[in-house]
């Protein structure tokens, strides 16, 4: 299955064999017939639904390999067939096993979805299911911090100003908004030059040890993700007390 | 969820608010953030011969995220570095009788005395 556009000539790393879940790991007794079971939604024996596997990451789920780069419309569209099969509707009149089974795939399926959707969301997945999650020391980004200490003095002056003061302290809250919002868009625009690199290694990557490029890539991205909760934070901060007071 | 007394108090009339000279040697100063939340925090300690004499601090965030840290100050104050430093967050969740969901706002404060701490050591350890 084509994952990403075609234009960017990658392939899916489970195309290529890479991926986390090979056969032999998705093999499992049916819970109905107990014939093994390789497919990872039906038993190809008895056809009955098969829970996911506890792990199956999302990535896996969307039969994509872990790239970043995900073609939102063949996401959306795989979404649609994988509801369909899963849908509590069409078990209503099945096992009370199978109609479990297929509200809690679809729960996991929605949850998956959800994820890879949105962009920052998908790589902050990827970071913690690469296990990068906490080898890093979320670094504390001090400029910034200082930067929001500061708006926020601005903040609390544009409170307490009268009405004649009170043109002054929007401006210099109409340029910190400026400010923060080019930081974030600078962040973006990081996020999606790394996001590239990650993708172009891992096409290439060939056993399931990541290379310390990868590493490094994860946790640069996990860097600039630990800003993101600031800038919006102070972005939406900044922007209620303009409309307040315009 | 409301606040309890103690935190309506330390937010409506917060304690040492304000900052020192940064780069002063017997001033440490401790900027953290709560990625959870985008709240931050920075805590300053004014440090003479093992001791705090004075605390200021800014704070970027919630009601018990600026109780935390006015407690914190009042705390310290008076205390040697190596009192301070053991203070614990679950002393200030205590004592502002924050909820569950708050917490973390005194694991905060607790780490921004811990960085004002290592920051004045670094700073006097060169010398």
């Amino acid at each position: 299955m084509n994952i990403v556009p075609e234009k960017s000539g990658l392939k899916s790393g489970l195309d290529e064999g890479l991926s986390f879940f090979n056969k032999e790991e998705t093999k499992r007794p049916c819970w109905s017939c107990e014939s093994e079971v390789e497919d990872l939604y039906n038993c190809s024996h008895c056809t009955a639904l098969q829970q996911f596997l506890k792990d199956t990451d999302y990535f896996t789920l969307f039969e994509l390999g872990y790239l970043l780069t995900i073609d939102l419309d063949v996401l959306e569209k795989q979404y649609y067939v994988l509801s369909r099969k899963f849908h509590p509707d069409y078990y209503q009149k099945t096992s009370e096993e199978e109609q479990m089974i297929s509200l809690e795939n679809t729960a996991h399926l929605t949850r998956a979805y959800r994820t890879l959707k949105d962009p920052k969301k998908r790589m902050a997945y990827l970071i913690q299911l690469t296990g990068q999650e906490g080898d890093v020391p979320a670094a504390a980004p001090a400029e910034l911090f200082e930067e929001i200490l500061e708006i926020q003095e601005h903040l609390e002056a544009l409170e307490a100003a009268s009405s004649d003061e009170q043109a002054q302290w929007m401006t210099a809250l109409e340029a910190d908004l400026e400010a923060m919002e080019g930081h974030r868009d600078a962040a973006g625009e990081k996020l999606k030059a790394l996001s590239f690199e990650w993708d172009g290694l891992e096409v290439f990557r060939i056993d399931h040890s990541y290379s310390n490029q990868q590493r490094n890539c994860l946790k640069e991205m996990q860097r600039i993700l630990s800003h993101d909760s600031y800038l919006d934070r102070i972005v939406e901060e900044i922007r209620e007390a303009l409309d307040e007071v315009g | 969820m409301s606040y309890s007394d103690k935190v309506i108090d330390h937010y409506s009339n917060p304690r040492n608010v304000g900052s020192f000279d940064k780069k002063d040697n017997e001033v440490g100063t401790g900027i953290v953030g709560a990625p959870e939340c985008g709240d931050v925090m920075k805590l300053q300690l004014k440090i003479s011969s093992g001791v705090i004499e004075d605390a200021k601090f800014k704070t970027f965030g919630c009601g018990s995220a600026i109780a935390s840290s006015s407690l914190a100050t009042e705390w310290v104050k008076g205390k040697t570095i190596d009192e301070a430093f053991k203070i614990k967050n679950t002393e200030i969740v205590s004592e502002l009788n924050l909820p569950p969901v708050k917490i973390h706002c005194s694991v905060l404060a607790e780490d921004a005395i811990k960085a004002a701490i290592s920051d004045y050591k670094k700073k006097n350890e060169k010398e």
